[in-house]
């Protein structure tokens, strides 16, 4: 299988996260993965969807279509990018009239949409496209004794049928990436539970509260590490930790990380260009796992 | 005990079912402080059927699956039932909901979609409600800047001199950036920049 994709690293990521970014990057080539950068690309549509869903649908399909015009399916590392792409071509490839909307609005730009790609999250490509083996045979050094939660993350589940996940209630792909660090990892109560992210910008207090539940739950499980692959679920459980605590009277101290650099470590890049700084003040909470 | 009447329902299921009807108007009408009866608009349902997103609602027969499925709830508590949304937009109260704050707790996160026995898209149906209400200029503050950016760079967000001087140091490519061009022509033909433009109008 070529592992050559179209690749839109999205807005939040190369602007707030861009260790993602780089760690991103950084293991792709490790494994011989190919990402060509879209030209010219637009925001995926999600954070207006519900604004003006004619608005969202075409942004996302102008993607789709600087896609289609590589040849290449395309490969995201945001799950809100990962959602609405996904959601966006099925729609279109479905639906003929809506197609036929969508394309009257991109065909005096010289696009069109055909239908004729598919979007995938790295995450899934690793699994799915790279396969265990490979990548269990591409690891340099373990996480030894170390225990991690995973947060998939919604939009990467669900809807299921259009994300292409047999069972969003036990969804193995960012588990499987884990084990092959050889770090563990645990279960814990609730573990698709929302982050909250979407409604930051709506209603602080009710997107604190869902993330403040998610930290219990995952302090309660004793781990030494949360794992996503989302940087609005990033941003939640990492940079909004200390305030979700305070306001549902906890204490966290929850490093939380990439799987891209936990995966980027595993597979010997060293730590500072992963920019593991981004995750961690103090890269030693994970690092002192690494044998 | 309750036990199951002809219909397969007793009459004090029944009656609580009533009660919960009369409730629920008399809650949200004492919540609003309304001295006026609420207006009800009968076609308002045919408009969220016809809009994009909003086919499923027909579908809703409110078994509530949504609301037992949806994690807002309980961090909003019980301000916020997705099976309550549903049952006032059939009933056309269309005031109520397209100037409700409630209207934009949803996280969309598809849970109740993945649950729903009917297949109701209830996100998307959630989401054609707030077209209707963006229409009418009622959108979050932080919505409208989003909006506001996506209408001016593309993006949810414009990349400072700064941002672009780390991507340097750490190796990054230059960020490709949005053609702004086909951006124009997007937000104009499908009413983003419409709504954008009118929104800031309003502004004082």
């Amino acid at each position: 299988m070529s592992l050559r994709y179209a690749f839109y690293p999205g807005c939040t990521t190369p602007y707030r996260l861009p260790g993602y970014e780089v760690s991103s990057r950084k293991i792709a080539e490790a494994l011989g993965i190919e990402l060509v950068d879209l030209k010219e690309p637009n925001c995926c549509g999600l954070p207006i969807e519900h604004v003006n869903t004619m608005t969202g649908m075409t942004l996302s399909a102008r993607d789709l279509c600087l896609a289609e015009e590589m040849g290449l399916d395309l490969a995201v590392i945001c799950n809100g990018c990962a959602g609405m792409l996904t959601r966006t071509n099925a729609k279109l490839k479905e639906d003929k009239s809506l197609r036929q909307k969508v394309n009257t609005v991109l065909k005096p730009d010289g696009l069109e949409f055909k239908g004729n790609i598919n979007v995938k999250h790295l995450a899934k490509i690793l699994i799915e496209d790279v396969g265990e083996e490979k990548l269990g045979n591409s690891i340099k050094k373990k996480f030894n004794g170390m225990k991690a939660a995973v947060h998939y993350g919604c939009h990467v589940l669900m809807p299921s049928k259009d994300l292409d996940v047999d069972d969003p209630d036990f969804p193995e792909f960012l588990d499987k990436i884990v084990q092959v660090t050889g770090a563990k990892s645990v279960g814990y109560a609730e573990k698709r539970l929302c982050c909250g992210g979407l409604l930051q910008s709506i209603n602080e207090e009710i997107s604190l509260r869902l993330t403040g539940e998610k930290l219990s739950n995952i302090k309660d499980a004793d781990v030494n590490a949360l794992v996503t692959m989302c940087p609005f679920c990033f941003i939640s459980y990492n940079r909004n930790q200390a305030t979700a605590a305070d306001l549902i009277e906890e204490n966290f101290d929850i490093p939380v990380v990439h799987f891209t650099q936990l995966l980027g470590l595993a597979l010997g890049i060293p730590a500072d260009e992963l920019e593991l700084t981004e995750s961690v003040s103090d890269p030693d909470v994970i690092l002192r796992f690494l044998q | 005990m309750n036990r199951p009447g002809k219909r397969g329902l007793n009459a004090e299921t029944v009656s609580s079912v009533e009660t919960g009807v009369v409730e629920y108007m008399t809650e949200s009408a004492s919540s609003l402080r309304r001295k006026k009866p609420l207006k009800v608009d009968p076609d308002f349902k045919n408009k969220i059927l016809d809009s994009p997103g909003g086919e499923t609602l027909r579908y809703c027969f409110q078994c509530g699956t949504c609301t037992a499925t949806c994690p807002v709830i309980r961090a909003a508590g019980d301000t916020y039932m997705v099976r309550k949304l549903l049952k006032m937009a059939k009933l056309g109260l269309k005031e109520e909901l397209l100037n409700s704050e409630v209207l934009w707790y949803c996280a969309v996160c598809h849970s109740c979609e993945e649950r729903c026995p009917q297949g109701v898209k209830v996100a998307e149906v959630l989401g054609a409600l707030r077209n209707l209400a963006a229409e009418e200029g009622n959108l979050p503050k932080g919505l409208k800047a989003l909006a506001s950016n996506i209408v001016k760079f593309g993006l949810s967000m414009e990349m400072s001199e700064d941002q672009e001087m780390w991507r340097e140091v750490m190796g990054l490519p230059p960020l490709s950036k949005p053609n702004l061009k086909h951006v124009r022509r997007i937000v104009e033909e499908t009413g983003l920049a419409k709504i954008v433009a009118e929104g800031e109008a309003d502004e004082p």
